[in-house]
């Protein structure tokens, strides 16, 4: 029998979010390794050509490609919207690709004319993203919180581009004031953490943890502090970073406020389930939305000079992008590739032989060994960053690239099914092929 | 939570550490702990016909699999309950057979030692021509058979002799189809109404589908669910189904699927 191609119908073929996810799981081993590599650099201030190296692998290789990716699957199943255009989906993971490469390489021997170049192809990359998102949400019917949050995000990933290519130039012609680089830096970073990443990660999880947890989906006033936390306070925050400290704190507490309305959610979803056992995807989903706290925290105590130093700076960020984002994430991954993989190879067969359970396609041992290693590699980055201790950085560095090769073997274990053309094929039993 | 209309295959998705428990009443469903055994039976029986199965209430071994999973006990079931079958009259196809067409399989010793007869079962019916029949002697009622075989487009006739001795009789119907054809289709097997909400993916899509594969041409049957099933039209359309969406209240999406005539 034939796999039935979803491209031709409503959703893309299943290879066009895998290979952006499989791209960026390769992006986050690597990124885990270069803490370790790294760990000197990162002892010392994170303006370095090196950390911009490690810091868009993370932020572009992982986080990134894994919306994206994760898009082109989500979109036509959160907003019933087809994807405008597959092939256009693929030359942008093309693009994307080749640019961060050239971007990362760049950085990593600082040099910065190559890596104007190389963000200009990031920057078609993200058009082209842009463009299909833009032109397959073109006529939506109903503007739910999720649609609002992800129009928003596509506005924040415009900025965050806008504010790289800018830095990027000045690298080349230094026409910024000399007082205006770090701004400008603490902007670009704050656009890509709440202008892009937060938004959709907000919006998509008010739709998809209800149905992994079996709840109602929430609804009240924590949608809309999360609404107009991030849709003035991002703002707010972006300005304040360029002028003026008040007007970033200001922004801060509304961005608070759209954090302390998403972990409202999150409890009550959880605290509502009917699902009683949590899988390891699903824990480190609710793992990544605890270090919100402390993330949000740290983010408050800097925005009001309550602590400061390029340490703790260093630690908001690992707790931001390795805790909150980054453990979010692996937590979605467990969720979307095994069902994207079971859907490619067993959906077709479903009612006429017997198939293989979700469940089936997982590796728990291995996802618990990934949640300790990445969860205490996280936690202890962050401390030794704080601490700036080289010799922890490295520690935690090699537990947590463990972890992410703990991760990586789950999902590659997971994608092996892909060469398995029937279940009694995969299974080499007789039994099995008796089921057929 | 757990009802009594669980298959034993989302119970041990969801706490796989039951296996344990259900092993305790029959060490039949300690093979659960295989796969191979656990991928053909887990789907194919509900916690009310494991509790037939073992030969106990089905109430306290739902109560028991509750309590290890670490839900409320809940007063009783409230799903579906498993009775053995009335004593329907042997079927004149099965009455007209001479002794000597009658094919005699009994697994009750390989499952007392726990091994899985399984290859055994299907091995004998590869032999099965349309004028014989298989008579599957099991210490319980085999409920996973009824639709693999089903699935074979054979048909059966269970017989209760004792509550630890079962005799099913597989057989085709006179002019049924060839041993190997696609399954038989009844109008009676398929249910009007698939409530899929409430479910966690991919669930909905393989009840649908399960349920469709038993729908005869023109037959239609509504599915509920908590949203349009994007990923289940492509495999519709590729199987020959028509379908119509439409939401008939909030947060209630309904799709009515019909199969074609002539589709496979």
């Amino acid at each position: 029998m034939s796999v039935p191609h979803p491209g031709a119908g409503r959703v893309p073929e299943a290879t066009v979010p895998l290979r952006y996810l499989i791209a960026a799981v390769l992006a986050f081993v690597l990124a885990a390794a270069g803490v370790v590599a790294l760990a000197g650099e990162l002892a010392g201030h994170y303006y370095h050509p090196r950390l911009a190296a490690l810091t868009h692998t993370v932020t572009l290789g992982w986080i990134t490609l894994t919306i994206m990716g994760a898009s082109y699957q989500l979109v036509p199943i959160v907003f019933a919207r087809p994807i405008w255009s597959e092939r256009l989906a693929r030359w942008q993971f093309a693009l994307l690709v080749a640019g961060m490469i050239g971007l990362v390489a760049h950085f990593y021997i600082a040099e910065f004319s190559g890596m104007l170049w190389a963000a200009g192809v990031v920057g078609a990359g993200i058009v082209a993203h842009l463009v299909n998102m833009a032109m397959s949400l073109r006529g939506l019917a109903r503007w739910t919180f999720t649609a609002r949050l992800f129009a928003m995000s596509l506005a924040g990933l415009v900025l965050t581009l806008g504010f790289g290519v800018v830095l990027a130039a000045d690298r080349v012609a230094r026409f910024l004031p000399a007082a205006g680089f770090f701004p400008t830096l603490h902007s670009h970073f704050h656009l890509a953490l709440l202008g892009w990443v937060m938004p959709v990660v907000l919006g998509v999880a008010a739709r998809v943890y209800p149905m992994f947890l079996l709840a109602r989906e929430p609804a009240g006033w924590p949608g809309r502090a999360q609404l107009w936390g991030l849709g003035l306070g991002v703002p707010l925050l972006t300005l304040g970073l360029l002028a003026s400290p008040w007007l970033a704190r200001v922004g801060a507490l509304l961005v608070a406020a759209a954090v302390l309305g998403h972990l409202a959610w999150v409890a009550e979803i959880a605290r509502a389930r009917r699902r009683p056992a949590l899988d390891w995807g699903l824990r480190f989903v609710l793992t990544g939305a605890a270090c919100l706290l402390p993330a949000t925290a740290l983010g408050l105590g800097l925005a009001f000079d309550v602590l400061g130093g390029p340490r703790l700076a260093l630690a908001y960020a690992v707790v931001a992008l390795g805790g909150w984002i980054s453990l979010t994430i692996v937590g979605m991954m467990l969720k979307i590739v095994p069902f994207l993989v079971w859907y490619r190879v067993y959906a077709p067969q479903v009612g006429r032989a017997a198939v293989p359970t979700l469940a089936q396609l997982a590796r728990p041992a291995l996802e618990g060994l990934a949640w300790w290693l990445l969860t205490g590699g996280v936690l202890g980055l962050a401390a030794a960053l704080a601490a700036g201790s080289a010799a922890w950085i490295r520690a935690a560095g090699a537990v947590l690239t463990l972890g992410a090769l703990a991760f990586a073997a789950t999902l590659g274990a997971t994608l092996q099914h892909l060469r398995a053309r029937t279940p009694a094929a995969r299974a080499g039993s007789a039994v099995g092929a008796a089921v057929q | 939570m757990i009802s009594a209309d669980t298959t034993l295959a989302r119970l041990l998705d969801e706490h796989p550490e039951l296996v344990e428990v259900l092993a305790r009443y029959h060490a039949h469903f300690a093979q659960l702990r295989e796969p191979n055994a656990r991928r053909i039976m887990a789907p194919r029986v509900t916690v009310a016909q494991a509790a037939a199965m073992a030969g106990v209430a089905v109430d306290a071994l739902l109560a028991d699999l509750r309590r290890a999973a670490g839900e409320p006990e809940g007063a009783a079931a409230g799903g579906p309950s498993v009775t053995p079958p009335a004593r329907a009259p042997k079927p004149a196809a099965l009455a007209a057979l001479p002794a000597e067409a009658l094919v005699h399989l009994d697994v009750r010793e390989d499952i007392r030692r726990g091994a899985e007869p399984f290859a055994r079962i299907m091995a004998a019916v590869k032999t099965l021509d349309r004028d014989r029949a298989l008579v599957v002697r099991a210490p319980f009622e085999p409920f996973p058979l009824y639709e693999l075989l089903g699935r074979r487009g054979l048909l059966h006739w269970t017989e209760c002799r004792a509550p630890d001795d079962w005799s099913v009789w597989f057989y085709r119907e006179a002019g049924g189809a060839p041993p190997g054809a696609a399954p038989a289709r009844t109008a009676a097997a398929a249910p009007a109404v698939v409530d899929v909400r409430g479910l966690e993916p991919p669930e909905p899509m393989v009840r649908v589908l399960t349920a469709l594969e038993r729908l005869v041409p023109g037959q239609r049957i509504e599915i509920l669910h908590d949203r349009r099933p994007t990923l289940l039209y492509p495999i519709l359309d590729e199987r020959g189904f028509e379908h119509a969406t439409d939401e008939p209240e909030p947060g209630v999406v309904r799709i009515r699927v019909t199969r074609r005539a002539g589709a496979a």
